[in-house]
């Protein structure tokens, strides 16, 4: 009988792993993490889609929840939404790749500068880029409005920001920031000698270009437009600002609907909503692991290459406006309006009664600020850390191991992803109040890092998994070959030349917590509040210029950051 | 001793009622002061009031006030969740009364037992467990540029006029919050075909409540409604002006509970008490909330006073807001 369960056990294990003890252990110890931080609050998602009230009422399990979404109204709504995300995303991709390789691989002038300020957007809080775009676009008032009827004499507005494209629009924004930071790096780091040799058949450049560049980032830019499809699947303050006026519903709108706009909050409707979205892009990401399968797309290798630099000649002041024209409508507008309005009693009337000092005298002033901002940057710098270094560990597993386990561990890293937000974060409220009061993380700082490191770990994990990708196996192999152990190799090699990517994902995790309210908001308590709880508190109580002060406070915090990271990435390349 | 409270709240003019119950009010204070501090979740965020109060709570008993804010839905689900798991961390929840009304549904609530400033109360709570604070009423907002003082609306009625059609930003009355109190009231007042009127309107529905003044104030819209009337006393200045009825204002209530199991009882029930004392409710008047104990919106200033004085029209029945709510989506969402 003993023996009968050691060689069960036995087998377990080989179902994890089959290259000795390390790895099974390295296999167990990541399941055992994320079985924690992903499949224990989405179990708790799915049981509150299966019952008629949330846990711990009396109730029953029943398919109501998910009965309502066969109707024409859900329907609508998903068709929306994926009709939304899907255009920005798209739109957006174009616009990264095109500002990517002007960055990357021309000799526009002044490039440093502008990839700093292309990233930009991602970091504006999107309440804020909200509101600035509400007084420049809106067909009433609007400041873009205003100026087109006065040149033309028309009486119609030029454009709608409260409209399906309004929609768009403001998510676009966000989107393209976010995919240039992560295809800008892999640009550079492509070995150019695979499209010198199309030349040389002679292959055009724009050839070139489609054939072979784009064909080698496939990996990339396909794990990034999954990214950017499924933010836009969860964006919420774009449809809620500008579509709610022109009857645009999209699942998030409606989840929210269901959570906040209803005398008691359904959580049957908006967990079975949200897990049928997971489902839908549990599908997405598989068929992209299938379209990518047994296919390399290795580019740095042992080789030494040189980035290869297209001379545009006198065209570079053209790609430099194109660079210049993004960073004014995307950054420069909307920063310029949240810039003037801190410095007003109000927003949107610029008059010189008006002119106050009074928003950065109330925010610095304010104790809560400064707690909030000390949990935040405390939170912020162990959780990206954390979250780098598991999404590191998850990727180098997937890309660099034969473990069995490792498709099942990339694909539970991605789980929170799928999830819309508010619904995420009420799981883990769930999920960490039901542990037994002798492992107290509700009510404490460890709830947020807990989540934190689960919602932020999936970008890392893509980031990653990127960099790993396109680094060719035969650096490490040679150098074992040349004495090396596995920690010098490591070191030496594999995160030398990983560590532009790491550091890209950093910033976007420690931001990326920055941000975070949906779980914040639900799980913080009152002595570890943090920075988008104390920016929600003045946003709903009306105090729309003390968070442009902060979000200007933040855009400078990213200057800072991106200035120093690209300043080390210099030196490292020297 | 409790002969000299009684005697010192006398001389004050609160006319302290003594707890009817077995204990005497000094053994609350002195178990309140023992548990040595309270946890309050607000579903406010931000509001300064309640921080007021709580500095000259602890100033004047030495018990220290935790406060959570959140939305109320996101409010509620935590209440909930803590009750449900054992995990107490709240004492006592603000909110408003219809959500209160939800949290008495899932059993989440105790009565807090007899409070001495309860019988100053000129408003009662829709049950015994709550204590209710100050009330916000809704009102009609315009822009002062935009309509002149001769096309003021006077009434309710006057915002159907067809000349309005296209020009009013709203509120959504088809979820819970202000515009389903103001929807239901005008409902019981006015009946169906007042909104069935506006409907016709092509009202512009935004759910950023708290920006939607400024936008009339910015001249996108010239009508706003409901205006809660309280969002205008920061934007002295701008050109908006908030205008009543001759029907009166819709209004909600706002309240204190007690969270069922609360781990801090006796401060709990001080701390409702002290919503109730003048101090604290001068705060709420201050800014502009008509107040729920009488007495001192006397006390507020005269530009305020028109918010505090209003005639209040009704609030809305609790137990058909669930109705109300799919009425009203029937005549502003009609498919």
């Amino acid at each position: 009988m003993k023996l009968k369960s050691i060689r069960m056990f036995g087998n377990t294990l080989r179902l994890f792993g089959n290259e000795g003890p390390g790895p099974t252990l390295g296999t167990l110890v990541l399941l055992c993490i994320f079985a924690f931080l992903a499949i224990y609050p989405l179990s708790m998602l799915v049981f509150g889609s299966l019952h008629s009230t949330p846990p711990g009422m009396a109730g029953e399990f029943n398919l109501d929840g998910y009965a309502k979404l066969f109707s024409s109204h859900t329907i609508l709504i998903l068709l929306n939404t994926l009709g939304i995300s899907l255009t920005k995303t798209i739109a957006s991709l174009v616009v990264a790749v095109m500002l990517a390789w002007i960055i990357a691989r021309t000799d526009t002038p002044a490039r440093g500068a502008l990839e700093i300020l292309i990233t930009l957007p991602f970091f504006i809080p999107p309440i804020l880029t909200a509101m600035a775009w509400g007084m420049l676009g809106n067909p009433q008032v609007g400041l873009i409005n205003q100026i087109y009827q006065s040149l033309t004499g028309s009486t119609q507005p030029l454009i709608n920001v409260y409209s399906y494209a309004g929609v768009v629009w403001h998510m676009m924004q966000y989107s393209t920031a976010f995919l240039f930071m992560f295809i800008i790096d892999i640009f550079k780091a492509i070995d150019p000698t695979l499209e010198d040799a199309a030349r040389m058949c002679g292959a055009s450049r724009i050839r070139v270009f489609f054939r072979i560049t784009l064909v080698l980032m496939l990996p990339a830019l396909s794990n990034a437009f999954i990214l950017s499809f499924l933010r836009g699947i969860e964006n919420f303050e774009s449809p809620l600002f500008f579509g709610t006026p022109a009857h645009v519903t999209v699942m998030t709108t409606e989840i929210f609907d269901a959570l906040n706009q209803r005398s008691i909050a359904d959580y049957q409707y908006a967990t079975a909503i949200s897990i049928f979205v997971m489902v839908m892009m549990f599908g997405l990401v598989l068929l992209q692991f299938w379209l990518l399968r047994n296919r390399a797309f290795t580019t740095v290798t042992g080789k030494a290459y040189a980035t290869a630099t297209v001379h545009l000649g006198p065209w570079r002041w053209v790609t430099f406006a194109i660079c210049a024209f993004y960073i004014f409508i995307s950054f420069i507008l909307p920063a310029a309006q949240l810039a003037l309005g801190s410095f007003f009693k109000f927003f949107g009337f610029y008059t010189y009664d008006m002119l106050t000092l009074d928003n950065y005298s109330n925010v610095f002033g304010n104790a809560e600020f400064w707690l909030s901002l000390r949990n935040t940057l405390i939170l912020g710098f162990i959780g990206a850390t954390a979250c780098m270094l598991l999404g590191s560990s998850v990727a180098y597993v997937a890309i660099r191991t034969k473990w069995k386990a490792r498709r099942l561990i990339e694909g539970l890293a991605w789980l929170p992803w799928m999830m819309p937000g508010m619904v995420l974060g009420v799981g883990y409220l769930w999920a960490f109040a039901l542990l037994p009061k002798s492992i107290p993380i509700y009510g404490t700082i460890w709830a947020l890092f807990l989540a934190y490191l689960a919602l932020c770990t999936p970008v890392s994990v893509r980031i990653m998994v990127s960099a790993f990708t396109q680094l060719s196996a035969d650096l490490e192999e040679c150098a074992r070959v040349h004495g090396a152990n596995s920690a010098q190799t490591m070191q030496k090699i594999v995160l030398a030349l990983v560590w532009p990517s790491f550091a890209v994902g950093w910033i976007l995790a420690f931001f990326g917590i920055m941000r975070e309210l949906s779980a914040s908001v639900l799980l913080y308590s009152a002595d570890s509040e943090v920075t988008s709880v104390f920016l929600l508190k003045l946003w709903t109580n009306g105090q729309a210029e003390q968070v442009s002060v902060i979000g200007l406070m933040m855009l400078l915090m990213v200057l800072g950051f991106r200035w120093f990271q690209l300043a080390l990435l210099k030196r490292v390349r020297a | 001793m409790r002969l000299t409270i009684i005697a010192l709240a006398a001389f004050a003019g609160l006319s302290a009622a003594v707890p009817s119950n077995a204990e005497s009010w000094d053994d609350v204070v002195a178990a309140a002061k023992k548990e040595g501090g309270v946890t309050v979740y607000s579903g406010f965020p931000g509001a300064p009031e309640p921080k007021e109060i709580f500095k000259k709570f602890e100033a004047k008993f030495g018990i220290s006030v935790k406060l959570l804010e959140a939305r109320t839905a996101e409010i509620q689900e935590r209440i909930r969740t803590e009750v449900a798991t054992n995990h107490s961390i709240a004492d006592v929840s603000l909110n408003g009364g219809n959500s209160h009304y939800g949290m008495r549904k899932m059993g989440l609530l105790q009565e807090a037992g007899v409070l001495p400033n309860l019988s100053h109360l000129t408003v009662k709570g829709d049950a015994p467990d709550e204590v209710p604070i100050f009330l916000s009423s809704y009102a009609i907002a315009i822009n002062t540029r935009l309509v002149p003082p001769a096309d003021e609306p006077k009434s309710w009625l006057d915002i159907t006029d067809p000349k309005w059609k296209g020009k009013i930003l709203a509120d959504d009355p088809t979820s819970p919050g202000g515009a389903s109190t103001w929807f239901s009231v005008l409902v019981d007042k006015l009946g169906e075909d007042f909104h069935r009127k506006l409907a016709l309107q092509n009202l512009t529905f935004s759910k950023t409540i708290r920006e939607n003044p400024k936008r009339i104030a910015r001249g996108e819209f010239p009508i706003y409604i409901p205006l809660v009337v309280t969002d205008l006393a920061p934007l002295d200045g701008l050109p908006i002006k908030g205008i009543v009825p001759k029907e009166g204002l819709p209004y909600s209530s706002f309240s204190v509970v007690m969270i069922k199991n609360a781990g801090h009882p006796n401060a709990a029930r001080l701390l409702m008490n002290y919503f109730l004392e003048p101090e604290s409710q001068l705060v709420y008047a201050n800014g502009g909330y008509p107040v729920t104990t009488a007495g001192v919106g006397e006390m507020v200033p005269q530009k305020l006073r028109w918010m505090v004085d209003a005639p209040l029209l009704g609030r809305q029945d609790p137990d058909r807001r669930d109705a109300n709510l799919e009425l009203a989506k029937k005549i502003y969402y009609p498919k």
